[in-house]
């Protein structure tokens, strides 16, 4: 019982495991797949924010510049209007390098007109992600962007003040310009560096999670026909069990029937003989027939007791658990030779034992019903017609095998018959007071010991039947 | 009884063939009674048998025999000649208790009846009358 509940918990076990690798790895399949989907959609957030911020400082650029040849206030103001949106870019990228409170975050990044949407996957992006190299490497490139910005801004200040106050000449004009023109080429760089590197990495992103994703689909596909080849062998398994536990199935309930059709034959046919008999009995007045009558009467009784005893040793021999202990074979065969004394010409035969084997460790129950199948039919097998009837029983051991021997000098078996005796209610036309279950129910036994039994016979010679039944050691007990 | 018949008993138990033979014997005081223990047997002594008296032949046959049982002798006996099988009235005597040999023996033609062990003469005579009615 206790290896069964092991063999169970293993098998738990082995469906289990596969199983809880399937689960996990679907599940991190699903994490890994919405983590990306996220730091993508970020990225192109602030891919879009550096086109704003690129646009809105070209633009800046060169309202700066006709600004500064037409000296017309428009421009200053469309100038301030445009470069609003990297200075707060630059103020978000400030403040959340020193960890400043989200809404002065927003609000910066808000002025650099990105999408309100985008604002809180762009925080967490840099928030997370500030010290991972690509993103590390982009934050320094907009940085120096932001850099060039200032300078531009400092330069757009000094321009203004220059012209509100008319202190301005074209070669002047020339420089400042040059001057704009070599900041803006320095944002253009920054600004064409950080949208590389983002890419770069999102690339890389995306490179990492196709290998991760072909990693877990191949782990799932694995597990998954492990599961799958672990069910199937369990299956099959259990197909062939059941197909076993049907044929055993089969076979007892056709031995069942067989035993249901010959016991309304033979459990009724002593009592109709003897019912026979006594109206016969009525209808005589010889005495000497009468007593022919009787003697006859007692065979029927004889053969009705038999069969009785037959069906009980029957049902116990294969109802009953194998019971090991210690048995004394020789007291066995001196009970069975003593309940065997009153039978008919008993005292004709000369029953001798030879026992090398004495104690053995075996079922006394079946090794009783045994010894006794053996002597009775010896005796009712026995051949009258020899003056020297025997019956001898012999016990050897030989390769931890436990062999006896029993040997008559009866009127022997056909060879026809000889695979046949012991099937069961099998009876031949020597055997009228049979009941065609003595040699099964010893076949069962021997067979319940994990023994075999041989049959050696000819036809007016003799009968010598051995059973061979492997010893049982302390182990087993 | 006013018509003598002849009997042939097959059975393969000893003390039931001594029974219905000594129950005939001491009832009908019939003489002509033959036993034998096997269907084999039975169809053996059939393959001899010479009905010259043209009395008609009563066959009481058991059911549980080995090697051959009567419902396998009647499986042989059908394909015997018609001229014998004509003159042979066949009882099925048994003590089975077993639905399906009952429904058996009331189904095969060659049948007319199953007789329960051990033999009741009454039974048997007065289903002999009718028999010979129909003759």
């Amino acid at each position: 019982m206790l290896k069964k509940k092991n063999d169970t918990t293993t098998q738990f076990h082995t469906v289990f495991i596969p199983l809880a690798i399937v689960v996990l790895s679907c599940s991190l399949l699903i994490l890994v797949n919405l983590l990306t989907i996220k730091i993508l959609y970020s990225s192109r957030a602030y891919v879009n924010g550096e086109s704003h911020y690129s646009k809105a400082q070209k633009e800046s650029t060169r309202h700066l510049t006709t600004y500064l040849f037409t000296k017309e206030k428009k421009h200053w103001l469309a100038y301030n209007t445009e470069i609003k949106v990297p200075m707060g870019d630059r103020a978000a990228r400030i403040a959340l390098l020193n960890n400043r409170s989200t809404t002065e975050v927003k609000k910066g990044l808000s002025a650099g007109r990105n999408d309100k949407e985008d604002l809180d996957t762009m925080i967490w992006l840099f928030e997370n992600f500030k010290n991972v190299p690509f993103f590390n490497k982009a934050i320094i490139k907009w940085g120096e962007a932001d850099a060039s910005i200032e300078k531009l801004v400092v330069l757009a200040n000094e321009i203004h003040q220059k012209i509100t106050k008319n202190q301005i000449n074209l070669a002047e004009k020339q420089i400042i310009l040059s001057q704009i023109n070599s900041i803006a080429t320095k944002i253009s760089i920054s600004q064409s560096q950080f949208s590389d590197t983002l890419g770069d990495g999102t690339r890389t992103i995306k490179n990492y999670l196709l290998i991760i994703n072909i990693v877990l689909t191949l782990i799932i596909i694995g597990s998954v026909s492990t599961y799958y080849n672990i069910l199937l062998n369990k299956l099959k398994r259990l197909t062939k069990e059941t197909r076993q536990k049907n044929k055993k199935l089969i076979i007892a309930n056709k031995e069942l029937d067989k035993f249901v059709y010959s016991a309304s034959h033979d459990l009724r046919a002593p009592i109709s003989s003897l019912q026979g008999l006594i109206e016969v009995m009525k209808l005589e007045d010889d005495i000497t027939e009468c007593k022919k009558y009787l003697s006859l009467m007692h065979e029927s009784l004889d053969k009705q007791d038999k069969y009785i005893r037959d069906i009980i040793d029957y049902s116990r021999n294969t109802r009953k658990q194998t019971n090991i202990t210690e048995v004394n074979l020789s007291t066995l065969i001196n009970e069975a030779i003593s309940q065997h004394q009153f039978a008919k010409d008993s005292d004709k035969i000369k029953i001798t034992t030879d026992l090398e084997v004495e104690k053995m460790k075996s079922d006394e129950l079946k090794l009783k019903i045994i010894i006794n199948n053996f002597l009775s039919n010896a005796l009712k097998y026995a051949d009258p017609k020899k003056d020297n009837q025997f019956f001898s029983i012999k016990s050897y051991r030989n390769e931890n095998c436990c062999y006896i021997e029993f040997k008559d000098n009866g009127i022997g078996i056909e060879l026809e018959y000889q695979d046949k005796i012991f099937e069961m209610f099998f009876v031949t036309n020597n055997n009228n007071n049979g009941t065609g279950l003595g040699l099964y129910i010893v076949k069962e036994a021997v067979e319940n010991l994990q023994g075999k039994i041989t049959v050696l016979s000819q036809v007016n010679i003799g009968t010598t039947f051995t059973v061979i039944i492997p010893e049982q050691y302390e182990a087993k007990l | 009884m006013k018509q003598n018949y002849k009997i042939l008993i097959i059975d393969d138990n000893v003390i039931d063939q001594i029974v219905t033979r000594q129950l005939l014997k001491k009832h009908l005081n019939l003489s002509e009674i033959h036993v034998v223990s096997s269907g084999q047997q039975g169809l053996d002594w059939l393959r001899n048998f010479k009905n010259e008296v043209h009395k008609p032949l009563v066959i009481l046959l058991d059911i549980k025999m080995p090697q051959m049982d009567g419902f396998e002798f009647l499986e042989v006996y059908k394909k015997l000649d018609k001229e014998l099988t004509s003159q042979i009235i066949i009882f099925m005597l048994s003590s089975t208790l077993d639905p399906l040999d009952k429904k058996r023996a009331k189904t095969n033609i060659y049948v007319k009846k199953l007789l329960c062990k051990p033999l009741a003469i009454d039974e048997l005579c007065s289903l002999l009358e009718n028999e010979s009615k129909k003759l």
